[in-house]
């Protein structure tokens, strides 16, 4: 792999241990990816920071690092952590609490700025920028949504990537593909919710190759934002052609692609089983929500008679209205990253298809989907 | 000896062979529940600290890396990894904790070869080559060869080695010329006969299993001849000079004895088995030049006038260390 006399003596160690290691595992990956060099980013996002997924190893090597004196060279912000509030009056073991914040207080010292899975609502990247994000729904939508350039990076190579700055010139930093594998036509969504369970069928459907998903363009910001972060979950893909919303859309030719067709009545079936979630916690915020829409949501609910509301949104999102029984804004942290079961939560219904598949795995606990119109009209009584 | 190509993703500072226990799992390995860094072991599997670790990849690309770092850290990971599925994660991992990387295009032969119990290679280059091993066990009689041998036997098979049992003298016919006096029997012919029973046993036996990547565990073999004919003033030279065809053991253990404890442990026994070798002048040189081959490095002694867990505890370690295996898990009066 070609590298500049300065990438050389970072990895050479001449500007110490952290950054020689970060340069030694970058370059490595990217040698063994075929890439040709490295690349220059201006903002890393690192994934991978629940204590719940990453466990004593993954806080001790973050500990080790930044005992090392690792810090960010670039602007970096973190995924949300498990969520440290409480569910009926119940919080997580002291010792999960305190080695979460251990996580989190070591990636501040290394310098991370906010902690969320919406990073681009923290700093918004210009067309052509090139990033180190992980995270699949920001990796999707910084390339499809913004025009931004990110490989799909695994949560440690994000790490490095931040402290050194760089990353591996993957295909994604080439821009957009001439031509797309599939050609995926989906029936208008309703709501947030139909966005993300589209995204789920298209995902699973195109995973092999590149898509162009005709059906997005001029909808509400949301409705992007969970069918992106839904195709991502069966899909390894790091973008997929928006037409009408990614920049250059236009250009992508779709001559021999596969012709994929998802239609509404394709959709029923995710939506099953709600009654027998009795006692629900109701989670709206998978991805984290703008402040526009936690302003809209919070507007719309009162106090929370059965089971909890639970809105998660990035640290940086301020507070908005009043506070209300059973109603939880939830800054900086992750619900699906969280051992729900050791809250004594049951199950929980959300308006998030993403959330939806991995709440059983992660959260250990039952999930439905419902409409977010829906829960809200339920948890304001109106239902 | 079989081979399987392998291609280098990561070699890490090694620059030797990479030779050891090869332990293989036939799917995805999800870091965070399956592997245990502070035991270094695999769940459902068994350790896989400081073994080539044969697996499909990683699944869940986040918390792979950090796993195996901190396996590092602790002394716990893999002497090298091998996967069917190598992607950006599996690479972070490999270099973060200095375990050289390697892929192979279908985990399927591996997978049988383990199951036969063909479990020691090493990696040379791009390939992984499984091999058979032979283990000797020299010294006295008296000085718990059989006993050694055997327990040895059970551990290896008891921990999925393919391994096998076997002594010298190995053929009937060969055992008669020495009792019924057939021949005329001078120290040299006496030595022409053991070699040529032992050339017998190794086409017959030894060859045939190591070809197959077994485990050959040998009561007795070349040093047996040194020492014995050699007490009887046979040429050591020439003695070493019949054997040039046949393969040096990967581990010769010698257990040490004073001949005269050795004997009264065989009288104890009440098996007076090939009488004729067994007078303490002639033993006691032999075992002179058993200790001379021993300072030479060509077998590592072990006391064997200890009891006999002592001994065993002792070989154990010395085979283990020789070929990169281990054994004490699967034997249990060694835990």
């Amino acid at each position: 792999m070609y590298l500049t006399r300065e990438e050389e003596r970072m990895l050479s160690g001449e500007y110490g241990e952290p950054l020689a290691r970060a340069m030694r595992v970058i370059v490595k990956v990217g040698e063994s990816l075929g890439a040709e060099r490295l690349i220059e980013v201006s903002h890393a996002h690192v994934s991978g920071i629940s204590y719940f997924n990453i466990g004593d190893p993954g806080l001790e090597f973050i500990e080790d690092l930044a005992r090392l004196g690792a810090r960010f060279s670039v602007f970096t912000t973190a995924n949300p952590y498990a969520a440290l509030v409480d569910y009926s009056g119940r919080l997580l073991a002291p010792e999960v609490l305190e080695k979460q914040l251990r996580i989190v207080s070591a990636l501040r010292a290394m310098g991370s700025k906010s902690f969320t899975c919406t990073p681009y609502y923290v700093r918004i990247p210009k067309p052509g920028e090139h990033l180190a994000w992980a995270e699949s729904s920001a990796v999707l939508y910084a390339n499809s949504v913004l025009g931004a350039m990110t490989n799909r990076e695994p949560g440690v190579l994000s790490l490095l990537a931040g402290i050194a700055g760089r990353t591996y010139l993957g295909e994604a930093h080439k821009g957009l593909p001439r031509e797309v594998r599939y050609v995926v036509e989906i029936e208008r969504p309703d709501d947030p919710s139909e966005a993300g369970v589209y995204g789920l069928l298209a995902g699973r459907m195109s995973a092999e190759g590149i898509a162009l998903v005709k059906g997005l363009a001029n909808l509400p910001e949301p409705y992007v934002k969970e069918f992106l972060a839904a195709y991502a979950v069966p899909s390894p893909t790091h973008l997929v052609v928006l037409e009408g919303v990614t920049p250059g859309f236009s250009k992508v030719d779709l001559a021999g692609a596969e012709r994929i067709r998802i239609s509404r009545s394709e959709l029923k079936e995710f939506y099953r089983d709600v009654d027998s979630c009795e006692n629900p916690l109701y989670l709206i915020g998978c991805p984290h929500l703008s402040l526009e829409e936690l302003k809209l949501v919070s507007s719309v609910v009162g106090e929370v008679s059965k089971g909890e509301l639970w809105i998660t949104v990035g640290d940086l999102v301020p507070q908005v209205g009043e506070l209300r029984r059973g109603f939880k804004v939830v800054s900086g942290a992750c619900a699906v990253t969280t051992r729900l079961d050791l809250l004594g939560v049951d199950c929980v219904i959300t308006d998030s298809a993403k959330a939806l598949t991995y709440l059983p795995k992660l959260a250990k606990v039952r999930a439905y989907l419902m409409r977010r119109d829906e829960i809200l009209r339920r948890v304001a009584g109106y239902g | 000896m079989v081979d399987v190509r392998i291609t280098p993703i990561f070699r890490g500072d090694v620059t030797k062979p990479i030779c050891g226990e090869v332990v293989v799992y036939d799917n995805f390995v999800s870091p965070l529940g399956d592997l245990d860094s502070e035991g270094g072991y695999l769940r459902g599997v068994g350790t896989v600290a400081n073994k080539i670790v044969v697996i499909k990849g990683f699944t869940g690309s986040t918390v792979g890396p950090y796993v195996v770092y901190s396996m590092a850290k602790r002394g716990n990971a893999p002497k090298a990894l091998v996967t069917e599925v190598v992607d950006a994660s599996t690479v972070a991992s490999a270099v973060l904790a200095g375990v050289p990387l390697y892929k192979v295009d279908r985990l399927g032969t591996v997978l049988d070869l383990y199951k036969e119990g063909t479990r020691i290679a090493c990696i040379e280059g791009e390939t992984l080559r499984f091999r058979g091993a032979l283990i000797a066990i020299e010294g006295l009689d008296g000085a718990g060869k059989t006993s050694l041998a055997k327990a040895l036997h059970n551990a290896l098979l008891s921990c999925g080695f393919r391994a096998t049992y076997t002594y010298e003298p190995y053929s009937n016919a060969i055992r008669e010329i020495f009792e019924l006096g057939a021949l005329k029997l001078t120290p040299e012919v006496e030595a022409l006969l053991m070699v040529a029973d032992r050339y017998s046993h190794y086409a017959e036996v030894i060859e045939p299993e190591l070809s197959r990547g077994g485990i050959v565990i040998l009561d007795r073999y070349i040093y047996s001849t040194l020492a014995y004919q050699g007490s009887l003033g046979v040429d050591l030279e020439w003695l070493e000079s019949l054997h040039r065809y046949l393969p040096k053991p990967d581990v010769c253990i010698y257990l040490d004895v004073d001949p005269e404890l050795g004997l009264r442990r065989k009288e104890r026994a009440g098996s007076p088995r090939l009488k004729y070798f067994e007078s303490v002048e002639r033993l006691k040189k032999a075992r002179e030049i058993y200790l001379d081959l021993t300072s030479k490095g060509r077998m590592v002694l072990v006391d064997a006038s200890q009891d006999l867990p002592s001994v065993v505890r002792r070989a154990f370690e010395v085979v283990e260390r020789e070929l990169g295996i281990e054994l004490r898990k699967c034997y249990p009066e060694m835990q």
